[in-house]
């Protein structure tokens, strides 16, 4: 199986130059290998040589007459996402996690820049987020320019009298 | 009505001699979906768009529609036909409506080609799994398509090279999409972005949203899969 790795490391040029020439030197003393190699490069080519039919004349027109029939797309505001996105569990743990996690915090919320809203994570209570959830927050993030963090600063201590 | 079949040299490797110009003073980017030499990038297109310009739209849709409706053509496996034309035409339409309603919320942390493809993987194994529910009757190349308005021919290219020339044995040909048709749409997308539309490991990973060693796997298992099935019709040829 390790071989067959490395013949598609070597098809695909991802080999470094002392790894290739130590494959093309096995190449040359294993008949098995090169067939292995030649039956796999054909196979890639028979592939490549199917055709494809080009797309009608009039494609572009029905797209752009579809696309023309829209309203004009609007950046979704953060409730109309929110609302959204929180049909998915996973992002409804992640937003009760953090609702417990500010309630907690309390007044150790603070201001961000330019007074825009700022949503402290705690780093101690993590949510296992698939792809596109972390992808949804990232996107949350970025869109609305709220300031994660992603460690919470711990509470002075109480000065003691 | 006419379907013209591309050579798929001529359908997806860039050839760089195309020179009509848009109304933007772009080069279209044809099938490869290359970056334009000069004119407007997808950035300043997609800026433009967002400020309600549908025009510029248009431009990308002209730009990336080639490689979309190529994709989407492997991505449905079935031999070329009429209805699957249709088929692959609709999907086409319907992954540029979707990019247009989500056009604000994306942002350049991939580029719009990555991005576009994501959507059109989506869109095509969503279509396909739905088709499987449904079966669609393939029509073979060879024979004319009978329709209410007569008689279609299906234009077959001037085979010149191999491994071309060996796929105008019709049993070949359908050989080699039925091995493509019978890989899981995982592995069909991996082999198909890879090995058929030139993208990178790395952009088939941010493409898909999967792991850099899961391409690999899956681009291993493909081609395994790929090689068994069409083993008895290996060696036999000059490639």
């Amino acid at each position: 199986m390790d071989g067959l790795r490395h013949i598609n490391q070597y098809l695909d040029g991802r080999m470094g130059p002392d790894e290739r020439e130590r494959f093309e030197a096995e190449l040359a003393n294993s008949p098995e290998l090169a067939a292995e190699v030649a039956s796999t490069r054909e196979a890639i080519e028979l592939l490549r040589a199917l055709p494809l039919a080009a797309a009608p004349d009039d494609l572009t027109d029905r797209i752009m007459g579809s696309v023309r029939a829209l309203p004009r797309p609007v950046r979704p505001s953060l409730m109309d996402a929110l609302s959204l996105q929180l049909r998915r569990p996973a992002v409804v743990a992640f937003a009760g996690a953090m609702t417990v996690v500010m309630a907690l915090l309390g007044a150790n919320l603070v201001g961000g820049p330019g007074d825009e809203p700022v949503v402290v994570i705690n780093g101690g209570n993590q949510v296992r987020l698939s792809n596109s959830d972390s992808q949804f927050v990232n996107d949350c993030l970025a869109d609305y320019q709220v300031v994660a963090v992603s460690s919470v600063p711990s509470r002075p201590p109480a000065r003691e009298e | 009505m006419r379907f013209r079949l591309n050579h798929p040299a001529s359908a997806s490797v860039p050839t760089g001699e195309s020179d009509q110009r848009d109304e933007f003073g772009a080069r279209d980017a044809g099938s490869s979906g290359e970056l334009p030499a000069y004119g407007p990038t997808d950035l300043e297109l997609i800026e433009r768009v967002r400020s309600g310009d549908v025009d510029a739209y248009e431009h990308l849709v002209r730009r990336y529609q080639p490689r979309v409706f190529a994709h989407v053509q492997r991505m449905l496996g079935s031999q070329p036909s009429l209805g699957s034309m249709e088929e692959a035409a609709d999907l086409t339409q319907e992954v540029f409506v979707k990019v247009y309603q989500t056009l604000p919320r994306y942002r350049a942390q991939a580029s719009f080609q990555t991005w576009l493809y994501r959507v059109t993987a989506n869109l095509c194994v969503d279509r396909y799994r739905r088709r499987q529910r449904t079966p669609v009757v393939a029509r073979s190349l060879d024979a004319p398509l009978e329709t209410d308005s007569g008689e279609v021919e299906l234009e077959v290219p001037d085979w010149g090279s191999e491994p071309s020339h060996r796929l105008q044995s019709a049993e070949l040909r359908r050989e080699v999409h039925r091995a493509l048709e019978v890989l899981s749409d995982k592995l069909r997308a991996v082999i198909v972005m890879h090995d058929l539309e030139g993208l990178s490991y790395e952009e088939v990973a941010e493409a898909l949203r999967i792991p850099l060693g899961t391409v690999k796997s899956r681009l291993f298992h493909a081609r395994a899969a790929l090689k068994a099935q069409l083993e008895p019709y290996l060696g036999q040829g000059s490639p």
